[in-house]
């Protein structure tokens, strides 16, 4: 049922309207001696604080390793399915002290039309190389540019310090007395064949 | 029979029955197990599976081992046994290197479920974690990871009492043992990648499907292997439509636990990517499945001279379809096709096409040495056509998921689906009839092969369970041993 709202009476003051007006102005011209607080973006930018939630990007340790081994656990948490991962075989020649890492990844691509910065990824990642960085200016002239592939995920996340480096050292000749040495030995028997 | 009672219930069972059989057969109570494997057998190595008995608290028994007794009481979750288990499974995680962010068994590991389940999620370890050799090539097919061992020996007892061959053993005492190649090198046995499957662990990790994909992205379907007529029940594991591996499904009826290698990396033949065929074509025009078909019974006309070749790849509700079609067009003369690999005395059967049983019920026969003059020949599914039939023939139909050198000279081609992408019934070489369902789609323009005879004939059997229930009803009367597998 309707409402019916009585309309309110002007008094002979407010049928004036030039005080109106000049309250109005008045606010006007005190607003002008204020300080500014517009940002003149992008000649000034805002401080961006540590806990921003920007692009994600992948990271390296002080060692120069790509800290991702592709557990895919991103891929999984990720609400809007933005994380593709492809995993693959630790590239050839890494050192004795990381020989106990055998995965990484093959591609990394993060669809920044997808991703709605919620940092699942940084919170579930179990090896502390996926981070949400304080990149926000996100612009391209297609829609492939703004799918972020390794190389730029590494450009954006760059190199972050690890303090415990857990799979370093563990290399596997420490204990190697006593056991026969299988890869000699199957490379050996390959070729006498 | 012997009566006893477990976690308080009444059971009744044949004397030698053990302890977790009994629990798992009539009860349904799953007592964690690592080293018993059904179809390997009794070591009693892990101690995981310790249950109470008549109230011993201070000696728990191995239930794997341990026969039921008459009047026997067990208890599989008191508060010693509850403890006796997280104290074993603080002591295999003790050197376990806990990295299941590169393992390929996270998602399907055991040792993950019962550490999920009867694990204290807490290491009171504060000492440097043992190191053994790592990434070990076993072969060419199979990767050993020291560390990850829990050192269950079921590999080992695989190969001696299945295989009857020893290429793998454990070297070494206490801390230091692992398990070693044999003194022939490499392991050569063409079922060696069944270890990978019953390792408990990430220790035994495919190197074909190695980080290939994690398990919970993947999609699964109970079907049969289509390698040979044996007909081993597997799961296709599928990723984004493609196939990325088969693992044997138990069935013992057939197969058991196992498959062969070959059967294993068979997926990779089914996966056809661009090479196949979408749509038809007529004399190598594309055309609408409907005129293909529309020329095809033109060409066929009163069925004179004309013959049916069937693959034995294609289900018995296909083969149903394709007779009745070829029974009111005329043609009487229904060829299976053949096609062979070395079999064995364990699981490989020569016959490489799992269906040929199931072709000879529904009345095809092989294509005879001396085959008559024919008009026109009618191929349906991926079989290989005798030369000496192609002699002569004013026209060939071929039906079939990717082109071959004999498409050129197809006057209609018709779409088919590969035996990962079909449902339906094949029967293998003992009988049995066996469920195949799909573990991938085929995508757009391949329709389901039996509707390509069900078109042509004008019926309107809505699907294939129409077709399945008179395969089964005309089968079961021509041979009694037809069971469906174990899902």
């Amino acid at each position: 049922m309707a409402k019916v709202v009585d309309r309110h009476k002007l008094t002979w003051y407010e049928e004036l309207y030039l005080p109106a007006i000049a309250s109005g102005l008045k606010r006007t011209f005190r607003q002008m001696f204020q300080p500014d607080i517009t940002l003149q973006y992008p000649e000034e930018r805002p401080q961006i604080y540590d806990d921003y939630r920007g692009a994600p990007g992948l990271v390296r340790d002080q060692d120069g390793r790509e800290k991702c081994v592709s557990c895919q656990l991103c891929e999984y948490i990720c609400p809007p399915k933005a994380i593709v991962i492809v995993p693959g075989e630790a590239p050839e020649g890494a050192t004795y002290d990381y020989s106990h890492i055998e995965k990484a990844p093959r591609e990394f691509f993060i669809d920044m039309l997808r991703c709605i910065y919620c940092g699942y990824c940084e919170e579930i990642c179990p090896e502390q190389a996926i981070f949400m960085t304080g990149e926000y200016e996100l612009n391209a002239g297609s829609r492939q540019e703004l799918v972020h592939d390794k190389k730029r995920l590494y450009e954006i996340g760059g190199l972050r310090p690890d303090p415990i480096q857990k799979w370093k050292g563990k290399d596997d000749r420490l204990d190697a007395g006593g056991f026969t040495d299988l890869r000699k030995r199957g490379a050996g028997a390959e070729e006498g064949e | 029979m012997i009566t006893l009672t477990i976690d308080g219930r009444q059971v009744e069972v044949a004397p030698g029955t053990t302890i977790l059989e009994a629990a798992r057969d009539q009860l349904g109570i799953e007592i964690p197990h690592y080293c018993y494997h059904r179809d390997i057998g009794i070591d009693g190595n892990c101690r995981i599976c310790l249950v109470e008995v008549n109230g011993n608290s201070a000696k728990l028994a191995i239930s794997c081992k341990q026969p039921c007794g008459d009047k026997m009481d067990v208890q599989t979750a008191s508060p010693a046994v509850v403890a006796a288990r997280k104290g074993v499974m603080e002591f295999l995680l003790i050197n376990h290197p806990l990295d299941c962010t590169i393992c390929d068994q996270a998602g399907e590991c055991p040792l993950q479920e019962y550490s999920y389940e009867y694990g204290s999620g807490d290491s009171r370890f504060v000492e440097r974690k043992r190191n053994k050799p790592k990434h070990v090539e076993f072969s060419d097919k199979v990767m050993f990871d020291g560390e990850r061992c829990i050192l269950c020996t079921r590999c080992t007892r695989f190969f001696e009492t299945v295989r009857e061959c020893r290429p793998i053993g454990v070297e070494n005492m206490g801390g230091k043992s692992t398990i070693t190649l044999g003194p022939n090198g490499p392991i050569a046995d063409p079922y060696q990648m069944n270890i990978v499957d019953i390792c408990p662990v990430g220790a035994l990790t495919s190197r074909d499907f190695r980080f290939k994909q994690r398990v919970w992205f993947m999609d699964f379907a109970d079907t049969v292997c289509a390698g040979c007529a044996r007909g081993c029940n597997i799961t296709a594991g599928a990723y984004q439509g493609k196939l990325l591996r088969f693992v044997p499904r138990r069935n013992p009826e057939v197969n058991k636990s196992w498959m062969c290698d070959d059967g294993r990396l068979s997926y990779k033949d089914h996966n056809l990517g661009d090479a196949r065929l979408r749509g038809a074509k007529i004399a190598g025009e594309p055309a609408s499945i409907d005129d293909a078909l529309a020329k095809l019974a033109e060409l066929v006309g009163d069925g004179q001279g004309v013959a049916v070749l069937a693959s034995t790849k294609d289900t018995c509700e296909e083969l149903l379809a394709l007779k009745t079609w070829a029974a009111s067009a005329g043609v009487t003369t229904l060829w299976h096709g053949a096609a062979t690999w070395s079999g064995d005395d364990f699981l490989r059967c020569e016959d490489a096409t799992p269906n040929t049983a199931g072709a000879k019920a529904l009345g095809y026969e092989p294509v005879p040495a001396q085959a008559p003059a024919l008009r026109g020949l009618v191929v349906a599914g991926d079989v290989d056509v005798p030369p000496a039939l192609l002699a002569g023939l004013d026209f060939l139909v071929l039906q079939r998921a990717t082109e071959t050198e004999l498409s050129a000279g197809a006057v209609v081609l018709l779409p088919g689906r590969t035996p990962l992408e079909k449902k339906g019934t094949w029967v293998n070489v003992d009988g049995l009839a066996q469920d195949v369902r799909p573990a991938v789609e085929p995508g757009p323009g391949v329709p389901e092969d039996w509707t390509l005879w069900r078109d042509l004939l004008g019926e309107s059997w809505p699907s294939v369970k129409s077709l399945t229930l008179r395969v089964r009803a005309e089968l079961g009367g021509a041979d009694g041993r037809l069971v469906a597998s174990e899902s």
